[in-house]
């Protein structure tokens, strides 16, 4: 992984190398606030009345940007990235399976905890809407450095009997049960990116991004809950460019 | 401008003249004052805060006292904070047994409700008549030793698997009296499940996050500074048939089950006590008494295990611990294996 930072570091710098020569490249750093984080999927599994609160974190990041022509642009960018979130939800029946493929059914009220700490690298195309607005679009690798998923069960039914679970009656014993998932989470993340920029001015632009993962957050052999959790994130930001 | 400045400095100063209230509904101190009954040796308070629980120690086995017992305390709360309850600073207990409860109130009004226990020369329950219906993890009504979850000092594992509705600790109730029957058993997860009962804590929490190490899952002990010579109760044990050895197929999770396969040898209870010096976080063991057997006794025997002292300072924790399984822990054992025991009493010289 660190091969490739290393790769990107280098491309960045030769790109602000060549833009001594060539005014086509230029060079930005960004700043941003990322809201948002993982939601399960499909969506079917989200429970009716879940609610989730995201924690705004800012990102850091440097990108280099190339003029293709008058209307296109394509940038290249190495961002630092905090997210966090928390939810809650009433669960049915939430199964957790076992290797052996037997399962242990939850009903109750659950709290989530995520927080993911990661360094990605988008690589964007711009395209000029109007001189001060720009449509943008992407793709992005995401290599996770830390990842914390911690769940609560609380005062919830369990049982390997899913009838006891459908049929339970609420609120069970007064006890938090604990899950912690860290360990099932992936140390990477890819997907798509789109966004919108306005130009405060030829070298400030603000911006807004969804990104949305193509893949769960938690690694492949994962199989022990029901539904995967893919990132889905706004990105509300400023850059600058460094040279006119 | 210059009101927007204005209104921001307001605001400023608005907020760092505000104060907020405290949320602390804590018992600093608790000292007994008076009492009712001029033979009570009161000893001293110990307080635990995080689990909000007061002990009053009385050198007296208070079996021997006449109850109503009526104790005044001088009762100090964090800063603050008021009594919610306990007003006129009388406590007054219908038995040795009995554990009071009293409100805190904090400054911004949260509440918490602390246990008042007496701690004497015998152990709270100790001839084990005391049982309740406790709702268990699936939801279902088991039985569980003490008069509720809160105030007892025994605890067992039946809440760890209730999901499965294995029970390892039962009353068994013949004519007026109650013993405990504590049995080795298994669940559709775990190959062997060893019954047990203890003074302390069992922590669900402590059991999921290490569920491959059930010790982790108990929390022995309970407050008690005196000094018994020995442990005398009754029991009797059969050794289940197969004596098995669980292996976890994963030794980092469970989640991977297990691998079983039959030993030589046969299955032992165990019945061990030690007393601790817990101080400022130094855990020091200062008396051991511990007792085995894989004999199968039809009829209650009568057993007196000496504690072997190996320092002269005051305990602050006894711990008592029964098994059907010696080595339950370590997933070793054999189902059916049943020890029931009846009537500890703690001897002194």
């Amino acid at each position: 992984m660190m091969r490739k930072i290393t790769l990107v570091i280098l491309i960045l710098t030769f790109s602000v190398s060549v833009f001594s020569q060539n005014r086509k490249f230029n060079f930005y750093p960004n700043i941003a606030v990322d809201l948002g984080g993982a939601i399960p999927f499909p969506l079917s599994d989200i429970p009716d009345g879940a609610g989730g609160t995201p924690k705004p974190y800012p990102s850091l990041g440097i990108g280099s940007v190339y003029n293709l022509n008058d209307n296109w642009q394509l940038a290249l960018e190495l961002n630092y990235h905090l997210i966090a979130f928390s939810a809650t939800a009433d669960v049915i029946s939430q199964a957790f399976y076992f290797d052996d493929g037997s399962a242990q059914y939850y009903t109750g009220y659950t709290e989530t905890d995520v927080e993911l700490r990661m360094v990605e690298i988008p690589l964007i195309a711009f395209y000029k809407l109007k001189e001060d607005r720009r449509f943008l679009f992407g793709v992005y690798y995401s290599r996770i450095l830390d990842g914390r998923f911690e769940t609560k069960g609380i005062n919830g039914i369990y049982s390997p009997d899913k009838e006891i679970t459908d049929n339970a009656v609420l609120p069970g014993p007064p006890i938090t049960i604990p899950y912690n998932f860290n360990e099932n989470i992936d140390t990477y993340d890819y997907g798509v990116l789109i966004g919108y920029s306005y130009n405060l001015n030829h070298r400030l632009h603000l911006w807004a991004r969804l990104n949305v993962g193509f893949k769960s957050i938690f690694q492949k052999n994962f199989i022990n809950i029901d539904y995967e959790m893919y990132q889905v994130r706004i990105n509300l930001g400023v850059s600058y460019e460094l040279f006119d | 401008m210059k009101y927007i400045f204005i209104f921001i400095s307001v605001l400023f100063f608005a907020i760092g003249c505000s104060e907020d209230k405290s949320d602390q509904a804590e018992i600093i101190d608790a000292y007994i004052t008076d009492f009712s009954d001029n033979e009570l040796d009161f000893q001293k308070t110990s307080i635990e805060s995080e689990d909000g629980k007061i002990f009053i120690f009385f050198n007296n086995d208070l079996r021997n006292i006449t109850f109503p017992v009526s104790l005044n305390a001088d009762i100090k709360v964090s800063s603050g904070a008021k009594m919610g309850s306990f007003l006129n600073g009388e406590l007054i207990f219908s038995n040795p047994d009995e554990v009071l409860s009293i409100e805190v109130i904090a400054e911004d009004g949260t509440s918490k409700v602390w246990s008042v226990f007496l701690v004497h020369k015998q152990l709270q329950n100790s001839d084990f008549e005391n049982w309740f219906d406790n709702m268990g993890m699936n939801g279902k009504s088991y039985s569980e030793i003490g008069l509720t979850s809160v105030t007892s000092l025994w605890a067992t594992a039946n809440m760890g698997t209730s999901m499965y509705k294995v029970y390892g600790t039962k009353p068994i109730i013949e004519g007026s009296n109650t013993l405990v029957e504590i049995t080795t058993g298994e669940t559709s997860r775990v190959d062997i499940t060893a019954g047990t009962l203890f003074t302390g804590i069992f922590s669900l929490a402590g059991a999921i996050a290490n569920p491959t190490d059930p010790e982790q899952a108990t929390e022995f002990g309970t407050p008690f500074i005196f000094r018994p010579k020995s442990i005398k109760l009754k029991y009797k044990y059969q050794a289940g048939e197969n004596y098995i050895q669980a292996t976890l197929k994963d030794p980092t999770s469970i989640f991977g089950g297990f691998t079983t396969e039959d030993i030589p040898g046969e299955d032992e209870c165990t019945i061990y006590a030690f007393l601790e010096s817990r101080v400022d976080n130094v855990i020091t063991e200062l008396a051991r008494a511990e007792f085995f057997s894989g004999t199968t006794d039809n009829t209650l025997a009568e057993i007196n295990l000496n504690f072997n002292y190996t320092s002269n300072a005051e305990p602050t924790h006894i711990s008592i611990v029964f098994s059907s399984s010696k080595d339950g822990a370590f997933w070793r054992g054999a189902v059916g294996s049943s020890l029931v025991i009846d009537d500890l009493e703690l001897i002194y010289e």
